[in-house]
């Protein structure tokens, strides 16, 4: 019971949390905002728990009596500031993707809330099947996460090479479960299902409200579809692996970059600093996190100077600020606590050797084919069904959102590049190592590919609905909030 | 780019929809096995109540546990057994590293049956009790 508590109180912390500084407020549609803002809300919750509890942690105040007082401060600071927020007066209703609508979305609802109860069914039976999870879930986040929630000082063993492989791993997901463990008062072995299956929840909640925020609720449900059909995600979800957290962190920060396209000040870059918290949690997720934040913040400082968009670039403190958390956090896990374990990091300038080897590329290549083909099955392939789309749909992006394509796109293919470097100079048999991590990696990515392929898509809306071309606040003439939908229909 | 019609959108969407039910078809054919009371192939749920009675013989100090197994390493089979009984005893910590001091006690994990007072005698151990189904608890002779 209390266990199940401390997630609910964790949830309802970032849930309040975003409210308070909301970067979807008045977007419409209003449901999707709603969703968005609980997805982020237990995404940031879950990740501020995890770190919250691991500074206790270390500390040796990490007690159930401790945890609760802490969520309770916390919840009254951010309920407090949240009733704050919800009394300054709305900035301009954002007249996004509710202009266009679509008169058999009902149906598309209906459809993707079918699939959605069918597929839950199966990924509960998965993990009623196998509550320790798939192996590196007991071979190192749950038995981390175990470490963690030991008595006191036994933190320590999470950061053992005696005891793990990999005990320089960043500590996000072991860190929730052990928090729970810690509050519950035992190890249920139902809370790393639970939080698996949470997180899977997140990122679908996550990628539907975007695509509906920012493309339509029709498009929005398509993409959750097209979700559905990626098989080897739903086999992952219950696998209690920390590559769909990563994601979830992953597509909130490219997500809220378009946010922030729709948005603009006086509303200030909200989005942008929820972004950047979003790369500070998948900094503390895997260490391919640390890489997506340090590339994040390159290139859309790069790209915005390079492509004069001041008003774009105006935002880049907001991202930075909220890089800012991940950062410290890194650098003092990664400096002062965790060992120098990575077998890559160890096998020092040698390892470089590995880009001259030609075979490894092909290695590579056909690891990359393989794993992309093993998204779906068949005909019922995801990328099938988004090609399926793209030509009945056709192409149409719409201004205010070429250049966070461009920024998005780039930023996750030079992701995705890092980890085929990484396969380049691994110390292991690259075939072996493809073979074992190359579809998770690809799932980290994928839902954000998802999110940027379905911005390129033309919006799914009735025929004669107005393009929109930009939000309000960026030309002269603001419209308020009812006006602005008054004016749309 | 022309908007497309309204028969375009409507054949867009009845694809997805009857692509995704395909593919939802295949996902159950796929995970049948997974979702089935085989899905636990390395046996890792099991592990705690098969250490449970060594567990509870190990003195409350005994932070950090040696580990000994027959299992060949490099193999699977030895990644499993070492993996399960490191989750098992988590969150004390389960080694099979060499460490200085040696841990006190030493857990014997076994995947077949053997003559468990050699095997301990050939490492310095010397046995404290067998548990029965593999699961063998060592004294280091150092100590």
């Amino acid at each position: 019971m209390l266990d199940a508590i401390s997630i609910l109180s964790a949830l309802v912390t970032g849930f309040l949390l975003v409210q308070a500084f909301d970067p979807v407020r008045m977007m419409e549609p209003r449901w999707a905002a709603l969703l968005f803002r609980g997805a982020l809300g237990a995404a940031t919750g879950m990740g501020l728990a995890s770190i919250v509890f691991f500074l206790l942690d270390v500390l040796g105040a990490a007690t159930p009596a401790i945890i609760f007082s802490v969520d309770i401060a916390m919840l009254a600071l951010f309920g407090w500031l949240s009733f704050r927020a919800r009394r300054v007066p709305p900035p301009p209703l954002v007249p996004t993707a509710a202009a266009a609508g679509f008169r058999w979305s009902w149906l598309l609802a209906l459809a993707f809330g079918a699939l959605l109860a069918i597929s839950c069914v199966r990924l509960v039976q998965m993990a009623i099947a196998l509550p320790v999870g798939d192996w590196d879930a007991w071979a190192i986040w749950n038995l981390r996460a175990k470490f963690l929630a030991g008595p006191a000082g036994a933190w320590r063993f999470a950061l053992s090479p005696l005891a793990s492989a990999h005990p320089d791993y960043p500590l996000l997901l072991s860190g929730f479960v052990a928090r729970t463990w810690r509050a519950g008062g035992n190890m249920d072995p139902i809370v790393p299902p639970v939080t698996s299956l949470l997180f899977f929840g997140i990122l679908l909640a996550f990628l539907v409200s975007a695509v509906a925020l920012v493309r339509g609720t029709a498009s929005g449900l398509l993409a959750g579809l097209v979700t559905l059909c990626t098989t080897s995600l739903l086999v992952w979800a219950p696998a209690q692996y920390a590559d769909i957290p990563l994601a979830v962190y992953y597509l909130g920060a490219i997500a809220l970059l378009f946010v922030d396209a729709v948005r603009a000040p006086p509303s200030g870059h909200w989005p942008l600093f929820w972004a950047g918290l979003c790369t500070s949690f998948a900094a503390w997720t895997k260490n391919e996190g640390i890489v997506f934040l340090a590339i994040v913040g390159i290139v859309f400082c790069a790209l915005s100077l390079w492509r004069r968009a001041g008003q774009t670039f105006s935002g880049a403190p907001w991202l930075l600020a909220g890089m800012v958390p991940g950062v410290l956090l890194m650098v003092w896990f990664k400096f002062f606590l965790a060992p120098a374990a990575d077998p890559l990091a160890r096998q020092g300038a040698s390892g470089l050797l590995g880009v001259l080897v030609l075979n490894r590329y092909a290695e590579i290549a056909s690891g990359f084919f393989t794993n992309l083909l093993n998204l779906g099955s068949g005909v019922t392939h995801p990328l099938i069904l988004l090609a399926v789309l793209a030509i009945l749909m056709g192409r149409q992006v719409e201004e205010r959102f070429r250049l966070t394509s461009i920024i998005a796109a780039t930023a996750l293919a030079l992701v995705f590049l890092s980890y085929c470097a990484v396969l380049l100079v691994t110390p292991y048999g690259v075939a072996w190592q493809a073979q074992r991590s190359f579809d998770r990696l690809l799932l980290q990515v994928w839902p954000s590919v998802l999110l940027v392929s379905f911005v390129q898509l033309r919006r799914v809306q009735d025929a004669a609905a107005p393009p929109v071309k930009t939000s309000p606040t960026r030309k002269s003439k603001v419209l308020t909030g009812r006006s602005a939908a008054a004016k749309m229909k | 780019m022309k908007a497309p019609s309204l028969n375009r959108i409507l054949a867009a969407c009845a694809a997805a929809v009857l692509l995704a039910l395909w593919s939802m078809v295949n996902f159950y054919g796929a995970t049948a096995q997974v979702a089935g009371p085989g899905a636990d192939v390395y046996k890792i749920g099991d592990q705690a109540a098969r250490f449970e009675d060594l567990m509870a013989a190990l003195p409350l100090t005994a932070a950090v546990v040696g580990y000994v197994s027959d299992a060949p390493p490099g193999q699977i089979l030895g990644y499993a057994l070492y993996g399960g009984a490191q989750y098992a005893f988590a969150p004390r910590m389960v080694t099979d590293r060499p460490m200085h001091p040696p841990p006190e006690w030493v857990v014997g994990d076994f995947s077949k049956p053997l003559d468990v007072v050699a095997f301990g005698k050939q490492r310095g151990l010397t046995l404290v009790k067998d548990f029965g189904n593999g699961a063998v608890l060592y004294r280091n002779q150092a100590h």
